[in-house]
């Protein structure tokens, strides 16, 4: 499982500082997909980013137990522009300790990119960068997949897509998703916590933690 | 907590990370190399060919002012063994000094950090004009303009110091220009400067006493003396202090990796 150790962390906006957590100690437990949910500003990015390791905390620790964790999903950061969606693909497989040519036999067939796989990335649209993106997430054996609202993902069938490969490796991995939205997280996790106030509140089911949320943002209003 | 499912992969935590240290380095490498020389050949030209045209400038310029060497048979022989392993020394500066920046979108990858894209381009640095530099010695061998020298060994241990002292100001130099936007403006100056009192025109003991200790301060210019004194088998070098340069180096080393810790916060949220 992946462990937070006595916590903090904040950060400063002009107008003084929020505390996303605030000596916090708590832990994901394997074999639940969990929605992380908050509202806008409580740092939901900055978490997902944290159990990444991109980020680190102000104080304590963050043990990830030798799992490994996949880059936060969702946004489609890390191509390189002038190379092409298969020289990036090699580089993932190569860090990432992957076959090379089974992680682009498997995105080929997931992205649907066909010939812009060998066309440099910078003349992808957006979403068929997403494609890429998701496509090799998903080609990679991660334990945990960790991913930032997916919204940009594509059409209807794309994310229809997604949610099978998720199902499908519901036995070896776990989700963390972060969300605004109560409705999105459903689909994809069973369990969930809430980030407020520099704490995080974990439920056992879904269903408690959305009721818990949609009663917290009803009295924010 | 209930741990439903037994932990995946639990390998001996030092040698995972080890092996995958070495995965990370060789594929940015690969992917640096590939940027860099991919798209045509002339990156590599230019490696032997940027030396050569400095080194036939200058050239050109001391014969026009009848300028004797201060070491050697001809003009060229003298300037070469300071310009190339000057070069050396500021080339594995200057691809350092922009790593971060050229490789922001890598980040994303968690398993890449910072200092992995700083040591994957001197790295390829290191490797790309030492090949240069062989490549040209030997073509200007062949040609009677430059011979074998004479303390192979010291030569080597020479530009090998430059190399050291190159690796530790690019790392202070990429995480500087990062974090202070005056640094980054200035920092390019200093390097220029430091062309002109590093040694590739002039050795130290050819100076007055009091202008070669001040000179003497500058650790690039301890690097071109030990080339030299190591070339030319008649200059023993007064003010070539070879601790120096090798404590500079790594003292540099050490400041570049304790400031990139203390910047780290600071360069996640870039």
């Amino acid at each position: 499982m992946i462990v937070f150790e006595n916590v903090t962390k904040q950060y400063s906006l002009k107008r003084g500082r929020t505390t996303i957590l605030d000596d916090a100690t708590f832990a994901f437990p394997r074999g639940k997909s969990m929605a992380i949910l908050g509202i806008n500003g409580a740092g939901k990015s900055t978490m997902i980013r944290m159990i990444a390791g991109t980020e680190p905390p102000d104080r304590g620790r963050i043990r990830r137990n030798g799992l490994r964790v996949s880059w936060p999903l969702g946004f489609s950061g890390g191509f390189h522009g002038s190379l092409s969606g298969r020289q990036n693909i090699r580089f993932a497989s190569r860090i990432y300790d992957s076959d090379p040519r089974q992680v682009e036999a498997f995105v080929e067939d997931f992205s649907e990119l066909g010939k812009h796989l060998d066309a440099p990335v910078r003349t992808y649209s957006s979403g068929m960068r997403a494609r890429l993106a998701f496509g090799l997430s998903m080609a990679i054996d991660f334990d945990v997949y960790l991913v930032d609202e997916i919204t940009a993902v594509g059409d209807a069938r794309f994310k229809s897509k997604c949610q099978n490969a998720f199902a499908d490796r519901h036995d070896v991995s776990d989700v963390l998703m972060v969300s605004h939205s109560a409705d999105t997280v459903k689909k994809y996790c069973d369990s969930g916590c809430i980030l407020h106030d520099g704490e995080m509140q974990f439920f056992e089911t879904l269903e408690e933690a959305v009721d818990v949320y949609n009663a917290l943002l009803k009295s924010l209003q | 907590m209930t741990d439903t499912r037994i932990e995946a992969r639990q390998p001996g935590p030092f040698r995972e990370a080890i092996a995958t240290q070495v995965r990370v380095l060789s594929a940015l490498i690969l992917r640096e190399a590939r940027t860099r020389f991919g798209r045509s050949r002339l990156g590599y030209l230019w490696a032997i060919g940027e030396p050569v045209v400095y080194v036939m400038t200058f050239t050109a310029a001391f014969t026009l002012l009848r300028t004797l060497p201060a070491l050697g048979n001809s003009i060229a022989e003298f300037l070469l063994t300071g310009i190339l392993p000057y070069q050396v020394f500021s080339n594995i500066v200057q691809r350092a000094s922009t790593a971060i920046p050229a490789n922001r979108a890598l980040l994303t990858f968690p398993i890449v950090k910072n200092m992995d894209t700083i040591m994957a381009r001197i790295a390829l640095e290191i490797a790309t004009s030492l090949l240069a530099f062989l490549i040209l010695f030997g073509l200007l061998g062949f040609f009677g303009i430059t011979r074998m020298p004479d303390d192979l060994l010291g030569f080597l241990a020479g530009i090998g110091a430059l190399m050291l002292l190159g690796t530790g100001i690019g790392v202070v130099a990429a995480v500087g220009t990062v974090v202070n936007s005056t640094f980054a403006t200035v920092f390019p100056w200093i390097m220029r400067f430091t062309f002109f009192i590093s040694g590739p025109f002039f050795i130290l003991d050819q100076l007055s006493n009091e202008l070669a200790d001040k000179i003497a301060w500058n650790p690039v210019v301890h690097g071109i003396e030990w080339v030299r004194t190591a070339y030319f088998p008649v200059y023993a070098s007064s003010h070539l202090d070879r601790g120096y340069i090798l404590f500079i180096g790594l003292a540099s080393l050490a400041l570049g990796l304790a400031l990139e810790r203390m910047a780290r916060k600071h360069l996640a949220l870039e």
